[in-house]
């Protein structure tokens, strides 16, 4: 794996670090963070991105709106869109599965469990 | 397992308030057998060179929580990082820390989650499950909790805080959330990070407001190390 670039968008300082030490254990990958949805598409705006890992729940642009931004878009809309939060109800799945999250993880998260759907989204 | 627990007493199909309750119970129990069954799968041994998920899962948080924890001297900070520590990596729902108050011989919540903190009481030491906890300086943990549901005399976790051999405080569970509805092994690795390193945390935070400390100063630190 080269060349790759994951954004991790999340406002807690604390479970973004998770994240982020999570994905440097893939050999490659980029990791680049965000603190919230504005953040996020500040980053997309800016550079290549292979992957977004996003929150929902965050002040000023949440993650659903970032993933209904993301697929509206023309030049990320294909970009896997990985959703990690506390929302555990089906309800919530389905509506960020509607919106284009390709994957829905609760937490509180196994990084492995996070690892292993970054390596089957990019086909690596 | 207890077949009749799993499959509830029979619904009469034209029922539909009835079948919507027993849907969602049987939701609930699918999550909590897959927690059980993902439990279950981690080896007690795992074989050398072999990764076990959940132990480096545990050893991940821990990481990320002392790191976190101290790398602030903002008493809201602390705070704020405990909560996320409690929500994000333990799954907790519902949450308080609490401080304990010479004064007045009790326990003062100085942050709540989940919960209006109107609805959180000052237990008195050595009163109700709480206080009794921080008296005798034990951590306690109920297993029953998830099926019981919120109730506030009853916390799944209450973690005393030590500082300099006192409890100072406490860290209490009410709920999880429902995808993560009861306390796992690896959890009281982390609740015991917490009754050692948050209260020191905190106190680092307050006396370094207090003393007006801008910077770390060679100056400062000879005298208290020669």
């Amino acid at each position: 794996m080269s060349g790759l670039r994951a954004l991790v968008v999340e406002d807690s300082p604390t479970m973004r670090q998770l994240i982020v030490l999570a994905l440097r254990k893939l050999p490659g990958l980029e990791v680049v963070e965000a603190n919230d949805g504005v953040d996020a598409l500040k980053t997309l705006a800016s550079g290549k991105v292979d992957i977004l890992l996003t929150d929902i729940n965050m002040p000023i642009m949440d993650g659903l709106k970032l993933v209904k931004r993301v697929r509206s878009d023309s030049v990320h809309a294909a970009i896997p869109i990985v959703i990690i939060t506390t929302e555990g109800a089906d309800e919530d799945r389905s509506r960020a599965l509607a919106l284009g999250a390709n994957a829905y993880i609760t937490k509180p998260i196994q990084p492995a469990q996070v690892t292993a759907k970054v390596r089957e989204l990019l086909k690596l | 397992m207890d077949r009749r627990r799993t499959l509830g007493p029979p619904v009469k199909p034209e029922d539909p308030s009835a079948l919507q309750a027993e849907v969602e119970r049987l939701q609930a129990r699918c999550i909590e057998l897959e927690q059980a069954l993902a439990q279950a799968k981690v080896p007690a041994t795992p074989s050398v060179g072999e990764a076990d998920p959940a132990f480096e899962a545990s050893l991940a948080n821990l990481y990320c929580a002392s790191y976190q924890l101290h790398a602030t001297l903002d008493t809201r900070e602390v705070l704020q990082v405990t909560l996320e520590i409690l929500l994000n990596f333990l799954g907790a729902k519902t949450a308080a820390i609490f401080v304990r108050s010479r004064e007045e011989d009790c326990l003062v919540p100085v942050t709540v989650t989940g919960l209006d903190p109107d609805y959180v009481q000052r237990p008195a030491m050595g009163q109700g499950r709480i206080g009794e906890s921080c008296k005798r300086g034990h951590a306690v943990y109920d297993e029953h909790a998830a099926e019981r549901g919120l109730d506030i005399d009853r916390p799944a976790a209450c973690v005393p805080l030590r500082f300099e051999g006192e409890i100072v405080g406490a860290v209490v569970v009410w709920t999880f959330l429902r995808q993560k509805p009861n306390i796992l092994d690896y959890d009281r690795e982390l609740f015991d990070l917490l009754a050692a390193h948050l209260a020191p945390a905190l106190a680092a935070s307050v006396l370094f407001k207090r003393a007006g400390v801008k910077t770390l100063d060679y100056a400062d630190l000879k005298e208290l190390v020669s």
